[in-house]
């Protein structure tokens, strides 16, 4: 069945890319938005906009019933999640397909079992693929931190506390020692709460200074499973994946058919449909370890889009409209050519720890050129908010080989202004610049080695902020907010001027 | 006219005159001069061009300024640097090391003190979110809770005032 009108239930650059396709395809499209988010840059790229209310995505963005109810008001015959919200909640799938809809994505039998990462290890397990050691299920269990205790103990510390439905990095915490393990439970439980709508936590072995390389898969409703070669992402802070790149130099011939193998016989044996990512940890002794399936179209998809020279998202559509791969794909999985970067642009404080930075975006201008792609959220004027994911833009870049894809990437990155509020842009420099990055040397430690610490400011630099702030005006006197004036008022209250 | 600016924790003081499109900037015996041209501006940012003189020619490069309120966010190259006019009506230090204001903004997601709390140097008073990330805010010593400001479930904004603690040794009479 084809698709004539497809809704995207998702908001930011997913939504963006995701319509570009779909269009291509002369598929009409349709955008929801939170009332934060009327104004969002995802409303403008889609023929039709519905606004679902609400403030945070709790309230919007996460609740399955407005979403079919907009699908249905706006006559759309399918549904793409993107990644993040409810892309991987298998109510979501069902209730979708239950609709008389048309739902890109797999089904939701392999959601259940592929997108709960306590079952989806089990499974590799039991087909013998290898996974990260020291694993238990403490879910459905009265005494749960009693029991996540026991099991830390027994498997050692660091442990990884994770939320089933996690990914992304988020809702996800190292811990090192046993008096941190109660706050890191219910912190993560929380943010599982918050971003998935799903509670269930569970622990495993924290291994020291693997690198992760994912495969991605792309399966269809005849049976077929190809893998379209990995992605390397162990440049990540806090487990959030910062740059991601295709080919990984870590693996030679052998092991990548080794471990793409693995991958398709773990989506073959829930009978896996769409695209979804097989994610490895590999250690320095080049053993690899299962960690989980995303059972969904993943952030850096871009890279392995690059290196096959294929559209993800049309590959996507059109398996959900039923057609076959092997009319899609009639020679299999195409040879990786070149190499792929891509970079993930947050708006974030390198010199703050990293913590989200709100506020308007004053100037934007976009590198462009031979091999460069920027797939962004954001534009000029948009508003920042603290409710939605600080990632604000993707930029990707191609070229022959890896040393000139690096080249690349710091030259784009360079014709990249944000302005208005903070960001990594200039860290993102920072690391591509790294020796060790550059000699392809680095486990997912890297980052904790990189310096985050701004370089002091040159003479030029300062005599330029000088003479902007004379340009632009000095500074007006900010009037005190409301909320201030409150504030102003407790500080007298609490005796902080008359102690 | 004469500039004081903060660039992250480096407070720095320079004296700028402009002839025209003509910049001259020094700092103690430091000095630098180049001529500029807008290419563009609005009420809050300017994108200048600025032109350097050699001894072979003019180099050129376009950089951008933007301002908000007192701070300053300029883009050149690949560096992006933030800076802040230095205010001269500045609280004492010792008054800003007994707030604590939040360094982000978000939500208060937990309050884990009460007014009058006796707390240690590194328990957890309060536990913030933005972007779905949490951050916990924690006592830089110890202490009594003079004053918590916001209750579980309110938004703040960057450098709000959440909690104003007093050192455990210096009691206020």
């Amino acid at each position: 069945m084809k698709i004539k009108k497809l809704l995207i239930a998702n908001r930011g650059e997913i939504a963006i890319r995701i319509a570009r396709s779909a269009r291509e395809l002369g598929i009409t499209t349709v955008a929801v938005c939170s009332d934060t988010d009327q104004e969002g840059l995802h409303t403008k790229h889609c023929d039709q906009v519905i606004c679902i209310g609400g403030e945070t995505p709790l309230e919007s963005y996460l609740i399955i019933d407005k979403i079919l109810q907009a699908a249905k008001d706006s006559e759309a015959d399918a549904i793409h999640p993107g990644y993040g919200f409810l892309s991987e909640k298998s109510e979501f799938s069902k209730r979708t397909t239950d609709a008389g809809l048309i739902f890109v994505g797999p089904n939701p039998e392999s959601i259940e079992k592929m997108g709960g990462k306590i079952e989806s290890r089990s499974l590799a397990q039991s087909l013998g693929v290898p996974v990260t050691p020291g694993f238990v299920i403490p879910s459905n269990v009265k005494d749960s931190i009693g029991t996540l205790k026991e099991e830390a103990n027994r498997i050692g510390y660091p442990v990884l506390i994770k939320a089933s439905a996690g990914g992304g990095g988020k809702g996800m915490r190292v811990v090192d020692s046993p008096a941190d393990l109660q706050e890191a439970y219910e912190s993560v439980q929380r943010e599982a709460k918050t971003a998935f709508a799903d509670e269930t936590v569970y622990l495993e072995k924290y291994l020291l200074q693997p690198r992760h390389i994912e495969f991605q898969i792309l399966a269809d409703r005849h049976g077929n499973v190809l893998a379209l070669h990995e992605r390397e992402c162990s440049v990540q802070r806090r487990h959030q994946k910062i740059v991601e790149e295709a080919p990984s130099v870590l693996l030679d011939q052998r092991l990548r058919s080794v471990m793409a193998d693995a991958a398709v016989k773990i989506a073959k044996s829930v009978n896996y449909v769409n695209a979804g990512t097989m994610e490895f940890l590999v250690d320095a002794h080049h053993n690899f370890y299962f960690l989980e399936m995303n059972t969904r179209l993943q952030v850096e998809h871009p890279v392995t889009e690059l290196i096959t020279g294929l559209d993800l998202v049309k590959l996507q559509l059109k398996i959900a409209q039923g057609e076959s791969l092997s009319d899609l794909l009639p020679n299999g999985a195409p040879d990786p050519r070149g190499h792929a970067i891509e970079v993930r642009l947050y708006a974030e404080d390198p010199s703050n720890n990293f913590l989200p930075s709100t506020g308007r975006i004053l100037e934007y201008v976009e590198p462009n050129g031979p091999g460069i792609r920027v797939d962004s959220g954001v534009t000029l004027g948009d508003e920042v908010s603290v409710h939605y994911d600080p990632m604000l833009a993707k930029l990707i870049v191609y070229e022959q080989n890896r040393q000139l894809a690096i080249d690349r990437m710091k030259q784009a990155l360079t014709g990249y202004t944000l302005l208005g509020l903070r960001t990594n842009l200039e860290y993102l420099h920072t690391v591509c610049c790294n020796s060790d990055f550059v000699a392809g040397q680095y486990d997912t430690s890297l980052c904790s080695k990189i310096d985050a610490t701004p370089k002091p400011s040159s003479l030029i630099d300062r005599s330029l902020l000088a003479l902007g702030s004379s340009l632009l005006g000095a500074a007006q006197e900010e009037k005190p907010s409301a909320n201030k004036a409150a504030l102003f008022e407790l500080w007298q209250n609490g005796g902080f001027r008359n102690p | 006219m004469k500039q004081i600016f903060e660039i992250f924790d480096e407070s720095f003081e320079g004296i700028i005159s402009r002839q025209e499109n003509q910049v001259n900037y020094s700092e103690d015996d430091q000095k630098v001069e180049y001529r500029f041209e807008i290419i563009s501006r609005t009420s809050a940012s300017i994108r200048l061009r600025i032109f350097e003189l050699h001894r072979f020619g003019e180099i050129s490069e376009v950089v951008t300024i933007v301002r908000i309120r007192d701070s300053f966010q300029l883009r050149r190259g690949h560096r992006t640097i933030y800076a802040k006019k230095k205010s001269k009506t500045r609280s004492s230090q010792d008054e800003e090391r007994n707030d604590l204001v939040s360094p982000m903004p978000g939500f208060i997601r937990k309050v884990l003190v009460v007014n009058g709390q006796t707390v240690k140097k590194g328990d957890r008073l309060a536990v913030l979110e933005a972007m779905k990330m949490e951050h916990a805010l924690t006592a830089p010593f110890d202490g009594i809770v003079k004053q918590v400001f916001f209750k579980e479930g309110d938004r703040v904004g960057q450098d709000e005032i959440i909690v104003k603690l007093e050192a455990e040794a210096k009691k206020t009479t």
